[in-house]
């Protein structure tokens, strides 16, 4: 009986302390919530800020959004940001919607785009483009790594674009065109609603191992 | 039933759960007749150049295989990438179904992060709202309402989730207020030629050509209402009297994106989480059983 009344006991502890324990977990959620939505705020707050201070061509040099940035470099807080999904900006189509464009290449002067089978696929490498040439039109300094990069990336899509279209050349030539489109003020003053290409960057790959020794 | 303060907490939960799990498992399927132009050594960027710029917060496809290489696990990246491609989408169906929810809510949140930034030049913002989605399918109980979970539990009742819905509201209130402010400082949203862009970037699908109302109000008219509905979606959603006219007009917002700029998973998981926050806590249920809803609960639903 004692050990059946010592039982009991110390389940009745566990019930008496059950709100207790319950009361405590549920304060730690409500204190999560609010860091957690301190953190989506703050990363929201440096974005805007950010593209405010880019869009007007002013340095992005306010004490407090520095600050705050490197807070959020901190590895921990990348990390949370991350699994959380917190890290992610709502910024979109703001301050502006960017302009946008398509890489095309050529071969023995025909041009070939990447052909998709689905809409959201080519949807996704509509935004790649997009996002390889930002540093292109955006204002600030372009690493000579970066730069680097953007080229490397952009001779493996050319490479790809001539082995999927069998290209009976030695070289391939890829562009990045913007797309213009007239300003709704332009068209209501009459200018033709249709759309322009503004050639971006262009660069030639040969395939030519001569060609490629001489250039060097 | 719903509880006291008119909730309907297994209703919210429930929608919640089998929208995300379903949009984030069509939107995977849609690329996958393109899966190897985008994951490959045959696609358009190769996974190690992919990688070179990838950020080290979080895995890669290349970088788990040097990682299970180095702990002598070595795998292929062919390999390792059908085991992802597979286990991906299984993960998804067993959170739709409420199958050992918890666990594939964050099988799925792995998968997706880890699937996602092997391919971050190709990432656009549809995936970010996917990953926190699925990071509050996590956390959130929404095993506990119509789930294949509730029948290996001796009491199946819903949790009081006020806590979590309060969350999914607040995050969703934050992410409109900045949507809407970061469009206002600026000029083109508020003299409509960023709304008027935005409906000509090339690659964007549209339904019909909106250029017939270029000298009408339209574009201005819509912009300021953009932003409108943005900024004050906090005010507006959550003041009982507005509610169902704010949400009207957000729905409405992403129906436009859909069919104007073709961003229809953006915009199909945006509508789920509005309706999730806003209108599934709503519905009443009228003298059903927490555990055996069944068909009844179709029935019985009203907004």
């Amino acid at each position: 009986m004692q050990w059946r009344q010592a039982d009991n006991d110390g389940k009745g502890w566990l019930k008496r302390k059950a709100s207790a324990i319950h009361g405590f977990g549920k304060w730690l959620l409500y204190g999560w919530i609010v860091l957690h939505l301190l953190y989506i705020t703050v990363v929201n707050s440096v974005s805007v800020y950010d593209s405010y201070r880019d869009f007007n061509k002013q340095p992005r040099s306010a004490a407090w959004a520095r600050g705050l940035e490197a807070w959020l470099n901190k590895p921990a807080l990348q990390v949370y940001g991350r699994y959380t999904g917190a890290e992610t900006g709502y910024g979109f189509f703001g301050i502006n919607v960017r302009s946008n464009g398509m890489l095309i290449g050529e071969c023995n002067g025909t041009a070939i785009t990447p052909d998709f089978h689905s809409f959201e696929t080519s949807l996704r490498f509509f935004s790649m483009g997009n996002s390889l040439t930002d540093d292109f039109i955006k204002p600030g300094a372009h690493t000579e790594m970066l730069s680097n990069y953007n080229d490397l990336v952009l001779k493996n899509i050319a490479v790809t674009l001539f082995q999927r279209h069998h290209c009976m050349d030695t070289g391939i030539a890829i562009s990045y065109n913007m797309l213009d489109f007239p300003m709704l003020s332009a068209v209501r003053h009459g200018a033709t609603p249709e759309y322009s290409q503004v050639k971006l960057i262009s660069v030639n790959y040969s395939l030519n191992v001569y060609e490629q020794l001489s250039r060097h | 039933m719903n509880n006291s303060a008119g909730i309907n907490h297994a209703a919210w939960l429930f929608f919640f759960r089998v929208n995300v799990a379903g949009i984030a498992l069509l939107h995977f399927l849609a690329i996958q007749p393109d899966f190897a132009d985008l994951y490959s050594y045959s696609g358009y960027i190769y996974p190690d150049i992919m990688d070179l710029s990838t950020d080290q917060v979080s895995f890669t496809l290349v970088r788990l295989q040097e990682w299970l290489a180095q702990h002598h696990a070595g795998i292929s990246y062919e390999s390792l990438l059908w085991i992802c491609r597979i286990a991906y989408p299984v993960s998804l169906a067993g959170l739709l179904l409420g199958l050992l929810t918890r666990l594939n809510a964050i099988i799925a949140l792995l998968l997706q992060l880890l699937l996602i930034k092997s391919i971050h030049l190709y990432e656009y913002g549809v995936d970010g709202y996917t990953t926190f989605a699925l990071f509050y399918c996590c956390l959130f109980p929404v095993g506990r309402a119509y789930s294949l979970d509730n029948r290996w539990r001796r009491q199946a009742g819903v949790p009081e989730a006020g806590a979590f819905l309060f969350l999914l509201k607040a995050h969703l209130s934050i992410a409109y207020f900045f949507s809407g402010f970061d469009k206002v400082i600026g000029p083109t949203w508020r003299n409509g030629e960023a709304l008027w862009k935005a409906l000509h970037s090339h690659n964007y699908y549209s339904l019909f050509s909106l250029d017939f109302l270029a000298n009408t109000p339209f574009f201005v008219v819509s912009g300021w209402l953009t932003v409108l509905l943005e900024m004050g979606y906090m005010i507006g959603m959550n003041n009982r009297y507005t509610r169902r006219y704010w949400l009207a007009g957000i729905v409405a917002l992403h129906l436009f994106i859909a069919m104007f700029m073709g961003l229809f998973f953006f915009s199909a998981l945006l509508i789920v989480l509005n309706l999730s926050a806003y209108l599934a806590p709503y519905v009443r249920q009228e003298k059903l059983q927490p555990e055996n809803q069944g068909n009844t609960w179709w029935r019985n639903v009203s907004a």
